[in-house]
């Protein structure tokens, strides 16, 4: 096993919180369920579940859900934590019609109308309103910043 | 569900009576389930087991109810594929035709949906995790029964997913953040060795042990794999007797432990069951599920009598549901 200081607290959840509820909108309640952790030497930091603890004398890879991977830089979400939590955005969100979904999942530009606050970050959504990840605009230019290996075609088996 | 570890590239032949197969070729031909043919005393019908081992598997895609309600994936599995059939079963759960790829979907990117085995759900959910407990996976890549336990759960509690394997923790963790799973820690640690807590932490354990994968030919395109090698069996089979008695260590007093194989072999079964001290656990009897159909653990088999309780284990024959092939026992800790 490789050797890895144990998981704690994060102690500002604000890093996380702040960043989101100023570009989506997304009310930091919507973590009241949910705590924030970092291994200290670590640059990444976690969500798990409120109730969740690891259980004395483990040492896990990974605990709950990846946030981010840059402590103390710009702080940028991973997918899988957006989609998870993304639902509850209200603001930069746009909802992708059926055929405009197919051309993002292949990492193509989609041409859309404007969002709130126009260039930058947006909360990408389908049809029905389940989250896909994080696009970028520019001008009405919308593209892709979900993982390359998450292209259609992943997720089989 | 997956390659043994090790690997199983044995040329032995199997001990095995054919007698019971009409159709079983002649002694030139390739038969493509040779390694299966001990077990046709076993079955109702040796004919229909060895024919449907052939066929190809019916991909079973299930809702993710942490991201998607029965009614709203029912509509989307109905919208991508008109010809699903809903698991008789198991509600949120359907059949597709083998050539469909659920995996091009946009709902497998979003975790509504996920493609799970079919004759590997109720076992999954036979470990009855529930909200706020203490639950370990110790055989749990690629996640498909960590993600069960973790709905049982609504996400709430600890579940600990580990794997020996840290080529498969990168699988395991992917299922867990699609499906949007927060109340799990992966450890990496062989689990014949998992740590020992006094007293246990675990009200649940789910030992998913590394087999021969018997159980698994639909998988690979009808069948042609080699037999099993007797030595890579009783290797095997050490590991497999060394895991389930340290899940019995691991759940508290009164706890439940899950013993899972993919395979038919009773040497991986109720052997490895009737290994264990009587006076530590017993086998529960077990009530499927309305149009899932099972047959009972094997009490003798190749001159060996087991414990009696091994009666309540269960294995799922491939010909019987349209299945995979599995084995399953629900024990608790005394
Ligand atoms: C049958 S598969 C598990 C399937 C998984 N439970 C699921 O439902 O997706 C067995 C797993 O056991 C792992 N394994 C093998 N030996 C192990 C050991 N000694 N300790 C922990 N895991 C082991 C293998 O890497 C493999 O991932």
């Amino acid at each position: 096993m490789r050797a890895s200081d144990a998981f704690e607290r994060l102690p500002d959840a604000e890093v996380v919180t702040a960043p989101l509820a100023y570009r989506f909108g997304i009310d930091p309640e919507t973590f009241a369920g949910h705590r924030f952790w970092h291994r200290p030497s670590a640059k990444a930091i976690w969500v798990a579940a409120a109730e969740a603890e690891v259980p004395e004398g483990l040492r896990p890879e990974a605990f709950g859900m990846l946030v981010s991977r840059m402590k103390g830089k710009v702080f940028k979400p991973s997918t899988v934590f957006i989609q998870r939590f993304g639902a509850a955005a209200t603001r930069n969100r746009y909802a992708l019609t059926d055929a405009q979904l197919d051309v993002f999942l292949r990492r193509a530009p989609v041409t859309v109308s404007p969002v709130d606050d126009g260039d930058g970050a947006v909360l990408v959504t389908d049809a029905r309103g389940h989250v896909l990840g994080l696009g970028r605009l520019t001008g009405a230019e919308l593209l892709s910043e979900l993982p390359k290996s998450w292209t259609l075609g992943h997720g089989d088996g | 569900m997956t390659a043994p570890h090790g690997g199983d590239d044995g040329r032995g032949r199997p001990s095995g009576d054919r007698a019971y197969d009409p159709r079983a070729p002649g002694p030139d031909a390739v038969d493509p389930v040779e390694h299966l043919r001990r077990y046709g005393p076993l079955v109702d019908d040796a004919g229909a087991f060895f024919a449907c081992a052939q066929r190809p598997l019916p991909r079973v895609v299930i809702a993710n109810p942490l991201k998607t309600t029965l009614a709203e994936a029912e509509a989307r599995v109905r919208a991508r594929c008109p010809e699903a059939e809903p698991v008789a079963w198991r509600p949120g759960a359907w059949r597709l035709p083998p050539e469909v790829l659920p995996g091009r979907w946009s709902e497998f990117i979003t975790g509504m949906l996920h493609a799970q085995e079919e004759a590997t759900i109720w076992p999954g959910e036979l470990v009855g995790a529930q909200p706020g407990e203490t639950v370990l996976d110790l055989c749990a890549a690629p996640g498909g029964k960590t993600a069960l336990m973790a709905w049982g759960m609504g996400d709430r509690g600890t579940l600990v997913a580990n794997d020996r394997e840290f080529g498969r923790l990168a699988g395991l963790r992917r299922t867990l953040d699609r499906l949007g799973v927060t109340c799990a820690a992966v450890t990496h640690l062989d689990a014949a060795r998992f740590p020992l807590a006094d007293p246990p932490v675990f009200d649940r354990v789910l030992a998913d042990v590394p087999c021969t994968c018997e159980g698994t030919t639909r998988k690979q395109k009808g069948g042609r794999k080699a037999p099993t090698r007797d030595a890579y069996r009783r290797s095997i089979v050490h590991v497999q007797k060394a895991i389930l008695r340290r899940a019995i260590q691991l759940v508290k007093p009164g706890g439940v432990v899950v013993y899972a194989t993919c395979t038919y072999a009773p040497e991986e079964n109720e052997a490895v069951l009737d290994a264990l001290d009587p006076s530590q656990a017993v086998i529960e009897p077990l009530t499927p599920p309305p149009g899932l159909r099972v047959a009972p653990g094997l009490t003798a088999w190749g001159g060996q009598y087991f414990r009696p309780d091994v009666a309540h284990a269960v294995r799922l024959w491939p010909h019987h549901n349209d299945t995979g092939g599995f084995f399953v026992a629900r024990l608790r800790r005394l």
